[in-house]
């Protein structure tokens, strides 16, 4: 083609001009509209158009008649792309829904059609049905579905959410919990640690509170096991002869051998430390998800035949050549992200400084845990919240988080910060440490400097930045940093063949979650880096089905 | 209230032939007694009584109804009374926005051999609605008033609109709509409910332009809705083509129903 491609973003009466002359100076033109036809067509040609707007037909015949021109309706522009002066771009276009050689125009649809809402096209003035056509001169017939709930949109394992809330307002607390179970299979856990972006993103928010989804769904849990005394063990398929290897017992590892499991798949899960579950087990405090739930629900996954070897770390004696050696035909590798990462101030080795994720582990493991009196817990994530909640329940007696920037930014959950204030947890905002003072070997204080909000960084949050001569002394006997996990990656030792990113984590595709070695996949904190449970089972969802379809050789 | 005292409730009773109609003859050749105020219409099923019928009951100036089926579990057609129940629980939502007391109508259940429960179904219900006074009595209204209700319920009952969402209940709640989502009770309750309101609203809205064209501000006085609803639905039913602007009064547009479409009607 020797013109250029150009792209029209709005199908009004001033785009489809702008089409019609590019496509005559020899150019090729896209027309992008966001609604089924054209807006020039719906524009009424009775009231008070302007004189050169007020004949479209003969433009239309044209604009439809050009062979220069591609019309692209009820499509919307999603991202646009520049490199080397040429653009690149991705449009989304809805389906109609409907098959057009089959529709005499009839519009007998539209007066039967019980669906009424507002009618975009007509700026929400008017109704439209859910079936309608916008322009009544072309008979662009077109239904309108949303893609999900927003609230199922918005939940990494996409849970039917609208469904399972409607089955328990009906009293039909069986089938809610069983269609949570499609697509969730620790209910009770995940009903009681949730961050819930569901909630954030309900409707009836902007009305007065959202619907309580999380709490809902551990009702249904606690219902089932109050009524039956014990979980229901979902049906498995038949048997198939292969084998898979999961290493690491947490949420992503668990619901991977879970669906696994389901499919038919012999499934063995090697754990590094004596008890499954992984952060649920070893981060998460007893008082925010009791252990037995926790344990009832990994039973449900022993049920189904996965054999759960806990103290069985994969690394020095067992690597994963050896996995695959062994008879495994697929490995997943969902170790999580248990290792602390380090202030970098000085004298951070100090005798009194405990890491969060080291603190919980130990607590969590039932390990004599020393607490101090005075304690001081950096950072503002829900580690933070965890340690700083604990160690006022072992007897601290002041408990201080310093975070170094708003409230706004902290990523912890708000019930989490509410909680912590609530026990009467000191939060400072903007305030970071510069180094940790040590007297005969032991903690003595914390030097810190207040900071303010600069520019935005990497992460969309406003960098903080010192303020000059705003250092200040605390007086603390014992220091929690909990400013994030990495993972722990050297147990893959050096020739495994599974690449590594710069931050640290696994690499894996994003939709299959392979990794660069055949037959290992990997998924949950260990490669997003520290996140929500929900998404680490929403990893190990992906990962059973990618692996069920190489097994299977698709 | 001698008045009260001499009123005597005029009740209409739909009988499935299977269970209930043979209920009432049991009670007939049995000599047992009951009240005389119930007029039964025989009908196949108690899932074939359309909320339509209801409604003409109560045009007829019936000051009850009374549908009465097999058992559940018991039904000849093996579901038609489940169906029954969905169809009452729309007739009594479309007489409740009538503003008419929806305890006028009466779903129960009377099997072949029952001509005594019969015989207490009957009394207890002449008795409730006797109780009640008659149509218009309870509701603190006119008839004539009701009549302009009902006749829009009437209007709504028999419409596509309610049918297509009232017959797909049961699919809906089972198998679930076209992409597979299943719906419980209470979301099809709600969406019975929106399209009922609406409905309702259309035909008033219809039922006055037949008398007359009119304003929206006219339309929304008469029916109490305040007048941006129905903005709304005038300008939908304009889109479908089913009223036209008939005129400008000052700077009120005044709007009437189509002609051609006012045949089909």
């Amino acid at each position: 083609m020797s013109g250029k491609a150009v792209l029209i973003i709005g199908g009004s009466v001033t785009g489809a001009k702008l089409a019609l002359e590019q496509a005559r100076a020899g150019n090729k033109v896209y027309l992008v509209e966001k609604f089924p036809s054209l807006a020039c067509e719906r524009t009424a040609h009775n009231n008070g158009s302007a004189a050169d707007q007020s004949l479209v037909s003969p433009m239309l015949e044209e604009l439809k008649n050009n062979d220069n021109i591609q019309i692209i309706t009820g499509a919307q522009v999603e991202r646009v792309a520049e490199s080397d002066g040429k653009f690149r771009v991705n449009i989304k276009q809805r389906p109609t829904r409907l098959i057009d050689e089959r529709c005499d125009d009839c519009k007998a649809c539209i007066a039967v059609c019980p669906v009424n809402l507002w009618d975009d096209a007509d700026q929400q003035l008017a109704l439209r049905t859910a079936i309608d056509s916008p322009c009544a001169g072309s008979g662009t017939y077109n239904i309108v579905k949303d893609d999900m709930p927003v609230c199922q949109a918005a939940c990494p394992v996409n849970l039917d959410i609208r469904g399972y809330i409607g089955l328990i307002a009906d009293g039909r607390f069986d089938e809610a919990l069983a269609l949570i179970r499609e697509r969730l299979p620790f209910p009770g856990v995940i009903g009681r640690i949730c961050p819930h972006p569901c909630e954030q993103k309900c409707n009836r928010g902007d009305q007065d509170k959202p619907l309580s989804i999380r709490v809902l769904k551990r009702f249904v849990a606690d219902y089932e096991l109050q009524e039956q005394g014990e979980l229901k063990v979902p049906p498995k398929a038949a048997e198939r002869e292969e084998k898979v290897a999961v290493v690491g017992a947490g949420p992503a590892g668990l619901t991977c051998a879970h669906d696994l499991a389901l499919l038919g798949y012999g499934v063995v899960v090697f754990e590094a430390s004596s008890v499954p579950g992984g952060m649920l087990a070893l981060g998460i405090p007893d008082y925010r998800l009791p252990r037995e739930i926790l344990e009832k629900e990994i039973d449900v996954v022993r049920a189904l035949g996965v054999e759960i070897k806990t103290d069985s770390p994969v690394g020095k004696g067992l690597s994963i050549d050896d996995l695959f050696s062994k008879g495994f035909k697929a490995v997943f590798v969902g170790v999580g992200a248990h290792q602390s990462q380090k202030l970098g101030i000085p004298g951070e080795d100090t005798k009194g400084v405990v890491h969060g994720v080291d603190f919980l582990r130990d607590l969590n493991l039932g390990r004599e845990v020393w607490v101090g009196k005075n304690i001081g817990i950096i950072g503002g994530g829900n580690v933070a919240m965890d340690a700083a909640r604990s160690s006022l329940r072992l007897g601290a007696k002041k408990v201080s988080i310093l975070y170094r920037r708003t409230r706004q930014e902290m990523p912890a959950s708000d019930d989490e910060i509410e909680a912590a204030e609530a026990e009467g947890i000191e939060i400072q905002y903007l305030v970071a440490p510069v180094e940790v003072l040590s007297g005969s070997g032991k903690v003595k204080g914390l030097k810190c400097n207040r900071m303010e909000l600069g520019e935005p960084d990497a992460s969309g949050r406003r960098r903080p930045v010192p303020i000059k001569g705003s250092e200040f002394d605390m007086e603390l006997d014992m220091i929690i940093p909990a400013i994030g996990q990495a993972t722990e990656l050297s147990f893959l030792g050096e020739n495994s063949g599974i690449e590594i990113t710069k931050r640290g984590t696994l690499a894996a595709d994003t939709e299959t979650l392979a990794t660069s070695r055949p037959g290992v996949f990997a998924g949950g904190d260990a490669v997003s880096g520290p996140a929500m449970a929900i998404e680490a089972v929403a990893a190990g969802k992906r990962a059973a089905a990618s692996i069920d379809n190489y097994l299977r050789g698709e | 209230m001698d008045n009260q005292n001499d009123f005597e409730p005029r009740i209409l009773g739909f009988c499935c032939n299977w269970c209930s109609y043979a209920g009432a003859d049991l009670a007939g050749v049995s000599r047992m007694q009951y009240r005389p105020n119930v007029r039964v219409i025989r009908v196949m099923c108690s899932g074939r009584i359309d909320p339509a019928f209801v409604i003409e009951g109560f045009l007829r100036r019936m000051d009850g109804v009374m549908v009465l089926g097999c058992h559940l579990g018991d039904c000849h057609y093996l579901t038609g009374n489940y169906e029954a129940i969905n169809m009452i629980n729309e007739a009594r939502k479309l007489l409740e926005y009538s503003g008419i007391n929806s305890g006028r109508l009466l779903l129960d259940w009377v099997s072949a051999s029952e001509g005594a429960r019969f015989s207490e179904v009957v009394t207890n219900f002449t008795e409730e609605i006797r109780a009640l006074g008659p149509l218009g009595a309870a509701e603190g209204r006119d008839f004539s008033e009701l009549e302009f209700k009902l006749r829009a319920a009437q209007a709504t009952a028999r419409g596509e609109k309610l049918r297509w969402v009232a017959a797909k209940q049961t699919e809906f709640m089972t198998e679930g709509n076209k992409y597979g989502e299943v719906f419980s009770r209470h979301e099809l309750n709600r969406m019975l409910e929106g399209v009922i309101a609406d409905e309702m609203a259309v035909n008033e809205i219809l039922l006055l332009m037949k008398e007359r064209p009119l304003s929206v501000k006219e339309m929304a006085a008469a029916i109490d809705l305040p007048p941006p609803r129905v903005l709304r639905y005038v300008s939908a039913l304009r889109k479908k083509g089913l009223v036209d602007l008939q005129s400008l009064d000052g700077n009120s547009p005044r709007y009437a129903i189509r002609v051609e479409e006012e045949v089909q009607q």
